[in-house]
């Protein structure tokens, strides 16, 4: 056991003072954070585009609605123009363009409105003058059926209705908040066990390479070696992480000073509909969702599986890393049957982060090689205790198997050099009795 | 009872034997040479000793009692043929923790590894990584990984490939200390000269059978096949004796080797040449070369091999 802490520490103390894992370490939380900065930054389409636009309009069938607002600045011209100087008209005037509504316009069949400007109209822009428009013809045609406006209003008003769904815990909110957890938490451990795993098999190519496996087994058990290697890169892992969430959350605090003015510039963007206070409420409602969620029970939950799918998974990579011989083909080959049921099961993560309980989802979130993948995505939305302790347990039983299984193949395989091993050789190997 | 003591070791692969019925025992303070063609066994042999492999058959005895490799391991150093370090580690570092893992406390370790590195001349790449160093260099540090806890049995796979006369003579004397200090020291090599000159006992194995074994002084004398140098005034011609005593094997221009006919004793050819009225320069007795007995012994197991196969 001493040995094994020993190895451990070595692989631990290597691997965290490399260059490779302070940079990582530190670019990621700032990428993650830029990330979202940039698309809130997006979303908010930048500084609003405020636009000087000169309107005329034969028709006059919108005579009120050349309002200023945060997007337009309208100029009406008075005059016509001469139909083959419409087009010059922004250059010459020093305005963005020229928005050109015929004397033929028909409110029933409105056609032939114009816009002349060098620039393409920003998508933001055009569809609120879009909108302007419509809604603008609307009025015009309710009036002249002689409807009366506020009743409209009176019938418009209030007419949201949210269906509820007291006994299946999911409001659409919540659901979306538990799509992304869920979603979060798949691709993360689908990252940790692709990433570690292939880390385990390179750290033990290395060591058979190098023929340092020799000399060490020569001083304690392969699978204390293998043990060893498999806790230090978890470790590692697992520091990487924490220091990532911390990162995060120190990131996140001194930025939260700056986050009210990309607030506004969001609200900015929203057509009059939305109100700056329903933004606010909006957050503060997915902030509440997020508190209802079983969060204790879902990072606990995490970490065992975290734990439980790498030990399965790095045990089998290091037994691959231990049979090739420095033929990087090799190793990419005997690595496919791991990897692939890695993949497949984080595609049945993503489904079922959006149908938690469908009958794929609870076979595969028991199922061990894939219940780390699954598992995570089903958490948020809670899951039977029953479900949750068979499949805990049949992980711990299948990642002691593996572990075990792999040790077999791993003490032959870090000796043997230059020899291409068949699989019905390691199947030898398993089966012999020492 | 022997120090070590191998007995009936096998180890069979799918294809063939590595190692068949091999036993040998072997007493503190000697240096066994272990000396095979390649893909004799020897590999597979020193593999076993160190507990990096089971024997299918037969039984280690170390210290008197079955070999355990969790308890034994800490008493031996191994260097494999194929040298191995972590080639992004610092030496210091590296040599420490090796020698922890072979149950030395942090401190111990420290101060021995920086006693040895003294020793061998490595100070100035403490702490440079060992990719750094040259081969030689990365030798030595090998070297000193193996010893560092002193290990009462110490085997070699190959010690002196790639280094320099000035460091393989360091290598040596440490050998030759370890010795004195009571280790038993095994290693195996193709080089015969080293042998004849450092180890005091042999063993030769083929195709994973041992063929011979013994001190290395009985050995050759076990060989010796009755031949002489001899210098004379005049040169001896083979006429003169018509092959009543000895032939003449070879001759340059002042000296020949001869054989000696069975029965005969050199005292008897020294007499017939003191009548024959020759002048006796120098008269000193041949013993093979661990080289002459390698290959003759090899070629000879081969040659029985075929015919039991016919």
């Amino acid at each position: 056991m001493n040995n094994t802490w020993l190895i451990l520490k070595r692989e631990y103390i290597t691997r965290v003072r490399k260059k490779s894992f302070i940079v990582l370490t530190l670019l990621v939380p700032l990428l993650f954070i830029g990330f979202i900065a940039l698309e809130i930054y997006l979303a908010a389409g930048g500084a609003p585009q405020r636009l000087q636009i000169a309107v005329l309009d034969k028709s006059h069938l919108f005579d009120t609605l050349w309002k200023d607002d945060t997007h337009f600045h309208f100029q009406v011209l008075q005059q016509s123009l001469p139909d083959d100087s419409l087009s010059t008209y922004p250059a010459t005037h020093g305005v963005d363009g020229l928005l050109y509504i015929p004397d033929t316009m028909n409110i029933l069949k409105p056609a032939g409105i114009l816009y002349f400007s060098e620039k393409k109209l920003p998508l933001e822009n055009y569809v609120i003058l879009k909108s302007k428009l419509e809604n603008a013809l609307q009025h015009i045609r309710l009036s002249q059926l002689h409807v009366n406006m506020q009743m409209i209003d009176s019938v418009k008003n209030n007419i949201q209705v949210n269906i509820e769904q007291p006994l299946t815990r999911a409001s659409e909110l919540q659901a979306g908040v538990s799509i992304a957890i869920a979603m979060i938490c798949g691709f993360l451990i689908y990252f940790i066990l692709v990433f570690f795993g292939v880390s385990v098999m390179r750290g033990v190519m290395e060591e058979k390479v190098n023929r340092i496996a020799e000399v060490i087994v020569s001083s304690v058990k392969p699978f204390q070696l293998m043990l060893g290697k498999i806790m230090g890169i978890a470790a590692v892992g697992l520091t990487q992480f924490l220091i990532w969430i911390l990162l995060i959350l120190v990131l996140w605090g001194s930025l939260h000073p700056l986050l009210p003015d990309l607030h506004a510039q969001v609200q900015n963007m929203q057509p009059a509909e939305v109100s700056a206070n329903e933004q606010m409420q909006m957050l503060q409602a997915v902030s509440a969702e997020l508190l209802k969620l079983p969060l204790l029970e879902i990072v606990i939950c995490f970490i065992l599986y975290f734990l439980g799918g790498y030990f399965l998974y790095a045990s089998l990579f290091a037994a691959i890393g231990s049979v090739v011989d420095q033929d990087a083909s090799d190793a990419q080959q005997l690595t496919f049957p791991i990897t692939l049921p890695i993949v497949i099961s984080f595609l049945i993560a993503l489904r079922v982060a959006r149908d938690p309980d469908s009958a794929l989802a609870v076979f595969t979130s028991i199922f061990p090689f894939s219940s780390p993948l699954v598992m995570v995505a089903r958490l948020p939305y809670g899951v039977p205790w029953w479900q949750l302790a068979l499949s805990l347990l049949l992980l711990a039983i299948t990642f002691l198997f593996t572990t075990w299984l792999a040790a077999k193949i791993y003490r032959t395989g870090i000796l043997l050099y230059g020899k291409k091993v068949t699989l019905k050789e390691i199947a030898h190997w398993l089966f012999r009795k020492k | 009872m022997a120090f070590l003591s191998l007995r009936n070791l096998k180890k069979y692969y799918e294809q063939h034997r590595a190692v068949d019925d091999f036993s040998l025992d072997m007493e503190k303070g000697s240096i066994w040479g272990l000396l095979g063609p390649n893909g004799a066994g020897k590999t597979t042999l020193l593999r076993m000793v160190t507990g990096i492999i089971f024997p299918d058959a037969g039984e280690i005895i170390f210290r008197n009692q079955p070999f355990d490799p969790q308890r034994d391991q800490q008493r031996m150093g191994y260097m494999p043929e194929e040298r191995g370090l972590y080639k992004k580690m610092p030496v210091g570092e590296q040599l420490i923790y090796l020698g922890r893992l072979k149950g030395l406390s942090a401190k111990e370790a420290k101060t021995r590894a920086w006693e040895w590195v003294q020793k061998m001349e490595l100070t100035a790449w403490w702490s440079r990584n060992v990719g750094d160093l040259s081969k030689g260099m990365s030798q030595k540090v090998q070297f000193i990984a193996t010893v560092l806890h002193e290990p009462e049995l110490i085997i070699l796979d190959e010690p002196f490939s790639g280094l320099d006369p000035i460091n393989a003579n360091l290598i040596r004397d440490e050998i030759f200390s370890f010795s004195k200090k009571g280790s038993l020291i095994i290693f195996s090599t193709h080089r015969m000269e080293q042998v004849e000159e450092i180890c005091d006992h042999i063993v030769l194995i083929n195709k994973g059978v041992k063929l011979l074994e013994g001190e290395t002084r009985r050995v050759r004398e076990q060989f010796k096949q009755q031949q002489f140098s001899i210098k004379t005034y005049p040169l001896l011609q083979q006429d003169d004796f018509t092959g009543k005593l000895f032939t003449i094997i070879s001759s340059t221009s002042d000296r020949c080797v001869i054989q000696l006919q069975e029965n005969v004793s050199p005292n008897d050819v020294l007499q017939k040449l003191i009548e024959q009225g020759y002048q006796i320069l120098e008269f000193s007795e041949l013993l093979p070369s661990l080289n002459e007995i390698f290959i003759r012994t090899v070629q000879q197991q081969t040659f029985s091999s075929s015919i039991e196969a016919a």
